[in-house]
């Protein structure tokens, strides 16, 4: 068994049509390939998680407006929708939209969960493994454990579309 | 105690056949195994003995149900129609409704539906997650695809269909998933019921002590997505509570339909029948026997109401209503707890709440009310 990886879990009160088994990717050669072997999982677990239907169809509609001013709706409804389901977002958390080029670096501070809300799967990278996220699918970070959004290959036509919730800072 | 005395009638639940196709782990129905079918010169004989026996003093439906009604063949069905006619010449005193599994649902069905008029209710309890954990076949296959083939054979017939979703305790964590379930296969009017103690189902996964809370929960944030839909989508549940806040209260002499003797009757594919709670029918006690009071091939009504097993039934049942009535803050809008529940849950009808009081009354109008209160405040 080699060393052991950041463990990644699906969030309790969720179901997700993939389980945490066939999503996670480790690195192999210069590219990634499934991890189907058993590995030793070290810390809390990240917690992979779905946002419903309606709350995309929500998100959808937000953005027909150009100044998104029912931005701070939409994620105020995410909220209430992730603190019915216990897995509440921190006290004054910040909900911020991000267009995700393939060029473009992600500010990862503070990072408390990931969104994909754009119309195609993305990848989280944890120390030595990555996590695919389907169309809207989160991932839900333990605050001590370093995240990055993989950027889209450089022939996408279009950005990843995240919704990145991040703690206050201290 | 005569004729005069009970119903009248309201809903009349026939069985056609105890056998039902799947074998849901939730099920009360003590002999789904059973193939036995109710015979035509039968049916005719119970419809002439409900016409015949004063109870028939309004409108009231005609439920098929008891064990899964599209098992018998659509033409069962065109001939139960046919002699309803010599009751219901002009079709204006029965509704009739089908309680259906959805699994058999296909074209024909849905054209003698439509034929009859016959109103549709669908059992699904959502996702696959949800539905295919408890609702399977006799060899543990779920059975979600076919019964939303069914409910797509019902759209594309123009046929209304409501649902109903029994609540587990682990539905209760899916107000949201359960919400985009029926958005997504057209369905706009639910209702749901509760995993209930009843007949040979002799726990619930809803025993537990965090549960109301739970369920609350879940009420209260199904209810938000449902009402600001748009349009709403039609909630049994609230309307029901909503219906009994602003109706006048409830006092003892006020029985509600289950509890109301033959207000429900329910007749067995052998021709036995009893009344109260549907779930009795086929159950006995050691104290009152078979809870089938006669059949309608030797027994009229007048001799079942001048029977001790009746006078004894009915009873033990107003002493339960009367001790709801002085226990229970929600006796006004409830009129007491089913006996069926009570029965089941505390072995005695002579007894006030169980699980189905705490969840389905008493939360459902606590949820209700708070909606309804939210909405005025509004305006």
């Amino acid at each position: 068994m080699s060393a052991p990886l950041p463990a990644v879990a699906v969030a309790p009160n969720f179901q997700l049509v993939d389980p945490e088994g066939g999503r996670v990717l480790v690195p192999d050669g210069a590219g990634w390939r499934p991890l189907t072997e058993p590995f030793a999982r070290t810390g809390e677990p990240a917690l992979l998680f779905s946002l419903p239907a309606h709350l995309r169809s929500l998100f959808f509609t937000v953005l027909q407006d150009p100044e998104l001013k029912g931005f701070d709706g939409f994620a105020s409804k995410v909220g209430r929708f992730l603190a019915f389901k216990e897995l509440t977002p921190p006290t004054r958390a910040a909900f911020e939209l991000v267009l995700h080029a393939a060029e473009g670096k992600l500010d990862s501070r503070d990072l408390w969960a990931v969104v994909n809300l754009g119309d195609r799967e993305v990848f989280a990278e944890l120390p030595g493994l990555r996590v695919r996220l389907d169309v809207c699918e989160g991932l839900q970070l333990p605050g001590e454990l370093a995240v990055s959004v993989v950027p889209p290959q450089a022939d996408a036509t279009e950005p990843d579309v995240l919704l990145l919730i991040r703690r206050p800072p201290v | 105690m005569t004729a005069a005395d009970v119903g009248p009638l309201d809903l009349l639940v026939i069985q056609p056949t105890p056998f039902c196709n799947i074998n849901c782990s939730y099920c009360y129905l003590p002999d789904r195994q059973n193939t036995a079918k109710m015979s035509l010169p039968l049916l005719e004989q119970a419809f002439d003995w409900v016409f015949a026996s004063g109870l028939v003093r309004q409108p009231f439906t005609l439920l098929w149900h008891a064990g899964e009604p599209l098992v018998m063949p659509p033409a069962f069905y065109d001939s139960a129609a046919e002699l309803l006619k010599k009751h219901d010449p002009d079709g204006t005193l029965i509704t009739q409704s089908f309680q259906t599994n959805g699994t058999l649902l296909n074209a024909e069905w849905c054209e003698l539906i439509r034929r009859h008029r016959i109103h549709v209710g669908v059992s699904v309890d959502g996702p696959d997650y949800l539905h295919d954990s408890r609702r399977r076949t006799r060899s543990g296959a779920g059975t979600l695809d076919r019964v939303l083939n069914g409910i797509r054979c019902l759209h594309e017939h123009d046929i209304p269909v409501q649902v109903i979703t029994v609540l587990t305790a682990e539905s209760l964590a899916y107000p949201d998933e359960l919400f985009d379930f029926y958005c997504e296969h057209g369905i706009r009017e639910v209702a749901f019921n509760v995993e209930e103690i009843e007949g040979p189902h002799t726990s619930s996964s809803l025993l537990g002590c965090d549960v109301k809370e739970r369920f609350r929960r879940f009420l209260s944030r199904f209810l938000d997505l449902a009402l600001t839909h748009d349009p709403p989508l039609v909630v049994r549940e609230f309307e029901l509570a909503a219906g009994s806040i602003h109706a006048k209260r409830l006092s003892p002499g006020n029985r509600v339909q289950e509890s109301q003797p033959f207000a429900i009757l329910n007749v067995a594919c052998d021709g036995s029948f009893s009344t109260y709670s549907p779930e009795l029918l086929g159950v006995s006690s050691s104290r009152h026997g078979n809870f089938a009071l006669g059949n309608i091939t030797t027994d009229t009504l007048e001799s079942v109401l001048t029977s001790p097993r009746f006078l004894a039934l009915e009873a033990e049942i107003a002493r339960g209503i009367e001790m709801c009535h002085e226990k229970c803050r929600y006796f006004g809008f409830c009129g007491g707890g089913p006996p069926g529940n009570k029965f089941f849950e505390n072995g005695t009808f002579a007894s006030t709440e169980t699980l189905f009081c705490r969840l389905h009354k008493q939360v459902c109008l606590d949820v209700t009310l708070d909606k309804l209160e939210h909405r005025k405040s509004l305006t």
